[in-house]
């Protein structure tokens, strides 16, 4: 009898155990989807956050801009504006918007007209003016508003008629409409903002977003999920997925590991040491792309030996950087020719290489009287970032290519706080360091950087100032043709190269990881992700 | 009888006394700046205890709510352990016996063998590696599939899951299952290796009893002797010995609860020791310890009541 029992219990649970795990997935499985995220949103209003991990939970999921950039033409392309142009010299723009688009209905708060210039304004004053209602509500911090200076150009926003807003600039801003396409310009509802004061909690406009984008929020609990379900009335067309789950799991190997097991079905962030292994495996899927990063090795050209431009182009010469991209990056990165990526100024043939060379190297050396007794001092981070996964190990490999030139080399680093700090203040005679873009055009990877303003904030790291250089950059920013603007960069990158302030090493690449079942998972040019296209098979 | 519930009674306050001077030492080890004697801070301490308010954790929620939020997930996962643990530990035992010296109780033997000689965190990451890695048939970490939207109604997976049965049909819950599968099969491992050598000894001695010999000798069918007679008498010391094994089998739960991102107390408190929360820890270890004092008092007056002679005796 009891043994009977026994039986039939253990027939039972391996029947239930078979049938779940056999590959008749039903729709719940099909019509949704997981994607293992690295961490917590920092807030679920993009115009307060900084994070990649924020913009992938909001301005890429719930809300849409004004316009968006196509990384792939590196064009601004309309989104909820149809049309747009600029008056007065670029110092007034004025943008038609669509008239079809709707907010997402929650439980409580129904929208009762479609998008329209009230929202724009709405978006843009909360940032812009400090006695607006909702300034405060989530801190009154709007970095990326602050970072891009619209703080200070931005005049005003106001509406002309329901369908067309005007934004006034105190000075020309060429790079205004690549502003209106990042996550901070994203577009929140201000009648949701009215509903919410009346019900006395405006607060909730930063923790349940209302937005017009291809997903809308259901819930969230830290450590664990984000739950999404499709906006069915998207003016773009519905997205296919019917819902997304943002499984939130910081840690690396977990995160693959539930891909593995199939519990995710698109994982954030795969290391570069991962990559070799996810692309080894049949069910898994490795998608990489260009990213818009530079790692650099700069050199303090206010320190000897580096005053001397002929000892910069030697240790330009003298640098193999293949092995680098090979070991250092596991070949996941591409060898930068240049400060801008190839994606964003097509410079290929166009700009001189620095092949290497290290009997060349030793030449410019001697003729340079280079002090060969003297050690010189690497400054590699002490923090992994995507443009440079290992910078201790790229110092190692440089290190090893000086000994071959004649050239003693020491590593130094600090704790990242105090690495910054004294880097900032000059004190490094050579820094290994990097940028990511905050905004894709040429310029942010060489005003930041190299320019003479960049040097009093510290930001240039080889304290290399040419007025020269400076003036190009002006005239490309204020060049209105593009083909124009874009010789004055290759004008610029070639006084660049001459100089060589820095040695420039790699891009970095950006990478996500699927299921071989999964399609379409769109990255954008800084590694956002996007889930609109996105289709699951079995 | 009422003797018996009574000395239970005080060894239990008096455990939980303990814990609570033990919480209190820690606490103040680690409170930095103390204005009040000891003897105050103790009192307030206890105050705060009885009157159930533990404080809040450091993002600002009650610490007892937060507590009693994550028990179930714990508590599933023990129970299934021990359900697990006597389903096959009790048949497994009685198989050896019988069978003694042949071969099924060299199986056994060997089995239980290696149960008892392997850590559990080991044992963990290889059925990992072999099942959800390799195989792909399980998965790796937490209760559910992200997949299902479940609402928390009792805390309890496997019930919450049944009743979303109109959402998902049985889907959810066999989903459910098969995410209990690997930390339960782990975590039994060492108890279903115990209940089967107790077993499997006291049932060895039981049928050679004289008792066992007589009705062997009336013509009793050996299945009734072994399994109505014979388990009879030895529940009791199972029960026993097993209630001794409950603490260590909490150990277990804080190792699978890490390995398996299984969201119950344990890997909340190790979470929370890692953000240097040590008022959360502190009070989620007093809770955790004082439910297993009352668990262990309950075996104890269970294992008390099954056995007739010792029911009398007091």
């Amino acid at each position: 009898m009891n043994v009977r029992w026994l039986r039939t219990a253990l027939a039972a649970a391996s029947t239930a155990i078979l049938s779940a795990c056999s590959p008749t997935a039903s729709d719940t499985r099909l019509a949704s989807l997981v994607f293992c995220s690295e961490g917590n949103p920092e807030s679920f209003n993009p115009q307060l956050a900084t994070s990649g991990t924020t913009f992938d939970a909001t301005a890429r999921t719930v809300y849409d801009a004004l316009v968006r950039f196509n990384s792939e033409t590196v064009t601004v392309e309309p989104s909820l504006a149809r049309s747009w142009n600029n008056l007065d010299q670029g110092k007034r723009w004025r943008f038609q918007l669509r008239d079809d688009v709707w907010f997402h209905r929650s439980e409580a708060f129904q929208p009762s007209r479609p998008f329209n210039a009230d929202d724009v304004v709405f978006s843009f004053k909360r940032q812009l003016d400090a006695n607006h209602p909702f300034h405060d509500i989530g801190g009154g911090t709007y970095p990326y508003f602050q970072i891009t200076g619209l703080s200070d150009k931005l005049l005003d926003v106001r509406a002309i008629d329901h369908y067309t807003v005007e934004f006034l600039l105190r000075e020309k801003e060429p790079r205004f409409l690549e502003m209106l396409s990042m996550e901070f310009a994203s577009i929140l509802s201000a009648e949701y903002a009215d509903w919410l004061t009346a019900h006395q909690r405006p607060e909730q406009i930063d923790q349940h977003p209302i937005g017009t984008g291809p997903f809308q929020f259901v819930s969230y609990r830290p450590n664990r999920d984000i739950r999404f379900k499709r906006f069915d009335h998207y003016f773009l067309g519905a997205a296919k997925l019917k819902d997304l789950i943002f499984a939130i799991t910081p840690n690396t190997s977990l995160r693959l590991s539930r891909l593995r097991a199939g519990e995710c079905d698109v994982m954030a962030q795969p290391s570069p040491a991962q990559h070799q292994f996810i692309r080894q495996i049949p069910e898994l899927r490795l998608i990489q792309q260009r990213g818009l990063n530079i790692s650099y090795w700069a050199f303090n050209t206010q320190k000897p030996p580096f005053q001397d431009v002929r000892v910069r182009q030697a240790f330009n010469f003298a640098i193999n950087r293949q092995p680098i991209i090979d070991t250092v990056y596991f070949s996941s990165a591409e060898l930068a020719v240049s400060p801008v990526p190839p994606s964003l100024l097509p410079h290929e043939q166009q700009i001189p290489i620095y092949r290497f060379d290290p009997s060349y190297a030793r030449e410019l050396l001697q003729q340079a009287n280079f002090p060969f007794e003297q050690t010189i001092e690497i400054w590699a981070m002490p923090v992994s970032r995507p443009y440079n996964p290992n910078a201790r190990k790229m110092a190692e490999l440089i290190q090893e290519d000086l000994r071959h030139i004649g050239v003693k080399a020491r590593i130094v680093s600090y704790e990242w706080r105090e690495f910054l700090r004294r880097v900032s203040l000059g004190e490094a005679q050579s820094v290994l360091m990097g940028w990511s873009a905050d905004l894709p055009s040429p310029d942010n990877f060489l005003s930041p950087l190299l320019s003479c303003a960049a040097m009093q904030v510290g930001s240039n790291r080889a304290f290399w100032c040419d007025q020269a250089f400076d003036a190009l950059l002006q005239q490309a920013l204020e060049a209105n043709d593009p083909t124009t603007r874009q010789q004055i960069y290759l004008d610029a990158l070639r006084l660049f190269k001459h100089q060589a302030p820095w040695l420039t090493i790699a891009h970095g690449s950006q990478s996500i990881a699927t299921r071989a079942n999964v399609k379409f998972v769109d990255l954008n040019f800084s590694g956002g992700v996007n889930f609109l296209r996105t289709e699951k098979s079995l | 009888m009422t003797a018996s519930v009574l000395r239970q009674l005080v060894l239990m306050l008096g455990n939980i006394v303990g814990v609570i001077v033990l919480c209190f030492l820690f606490h103040q080890f680690l409170e930095h700046q103390q204005q009040l004697p000891w003897w105050q801070s103790l009192w307030q301490f206890v105050r705060a205890i009885v009157s159930g308010e533990l404080g809040t954790t450091q993002d600002g929620a009650p610490i007892i709510q937060e507590f009693f939020r994550r028990l179930p997930a714990t508590i599933e996962l023990w129970i299934s352990a021990i359900v697990l643990a006597f389903l096959i530990g009790i048949p497994a035992g009685v198989m050896a016996a019988t069978q003694r010296l042949r071969w099924p109780d060299r199986v056994v033997e060997i089995f239980a063998l290696i149960g008892f000689s392997l850590p559990v965190f080991w044992w963990a990451l290889l059925l990992v590696l072999w099942f959800s890695l390799e195989l792909e048939i399980t998965p790796v970490s937490e209760r559910i599939g992200f997949f299902y939207d479940i609402e928390p109604v009792t805390g309890f997976i496997l019930i919450d899951s049944l009743l979303a049965h109109e959402k998902y049909g049985i889907e959810a819950f066999l989903n459910a299952l098969l995410h209990l599968l690997l930390p339960v099969a782990v975590l039994a491992i060492l108890p279903i290796a115990l209940v089967t050598r107790v077993t499997k000894t006291y049932l060895v001695n039981v049928l050679s009893s004289d008792y066992i010999r007589m009705a062997r000798g009336q013509g009793f069918s050996e299945r009734r002797l072994v399994w109505k007679h014979g388990l009879a008498n030895i529940a009791a010391p199972i029960l026993q010995i097993f209630s001794l094994q409950l603490s260590s089998l909490f150990t277990g739960v804080f190792l699978i609860e890490a390995i398996f991102s299984w969201p119950g107390v344990s890997a909340w408190l190790l979470e929370r020791v890692q953000v240097g929360d040590y008022d959360t820890v502190i009070m989620g270890g007093f809770l955790l310890a004082s439910l297993l004092v009352v668990v262990n008092a309950l075996m104890d007056s269970i294992s008390t009541l099954a056995d007739p002679r010792r029911r009398r005796a007091r």
